[in-house]
């Protein structure tokens, strides 16, 4: 199986989630980037790296990862509909798309 | 056919090359084409702020 190398800003209940899909590795080695709040230091570190502004890091919302493990088949959901913005972004692009996907299921960033 | 930027399957993409490839797609939903022009103006605004920031240090 293709091996996967995953990231989750700040200690949230995903890490172990996660645990079964891939190997949990420090955020430069992880593959995925995952993290529940825009707001937090380590997210926040990443969406002001070079990386980030040189487009070689993007940040998803670990709703992913649930949103996953619920859909019958792993593959359904589209990763691209769960990114992860800066929280300074966030207002101005929800007034112009509405909510995000995982504003559903979970309060407010 | 969904676009690329919604289409499912998350082996091919990942935090790493998400990025280039939605730069990269000919074809985007809306929401995608709102968000990738939000998040460059983002980007060239934090890149202004940090050569500013270095400018600036220089004089000091």
């Amino acid at each position: 199986p293709l091996e996967q190398r995953w990231y989750s800003a700040g200690s949230d209940q995903f890490w172990r989630t996660v645990g079964e899909g891939g190997v949990i590795v420090n955020s430069e080695a992880a593959d995925y980037l995952f993290s529940s709040n825009a707001s937090h230091p380590d997210t926040k570190r990443i969406h002001q790296s070079l990386d980030y502004l040189e487009d070689r890091i993007t940040v998803f919302h670990s709703c992913f990862l649930t949103a996953s493990i619920n859909a019958e088949t792993k593959n359904m959901v589209a990763l691209g509909h769960f990114i992860l913005l800066p929280a300074s972004l966030q207002k101005e692009i929800r007034g112009k798309i509405g909510h995000f996907i995982w504003e559903q299921k979970t309060s407010p960033v | 056919i969904p676009l690329p930027c919604c289409r499912t399957g998350r082996l091919s993409l990942n935090s790493r090359n998400f990025s280039k490839t939605l730069q990269s797609c000919q074809y985007l939903c809306e929401r995608h084409k709102i968000i990738l022009k939000s998040e460059m103006e983002y980007k060239r605004k934090l890149r202004r702020t940090i050569i500013a920031n270095k400018n600036t240090s220089a004089y000091n």
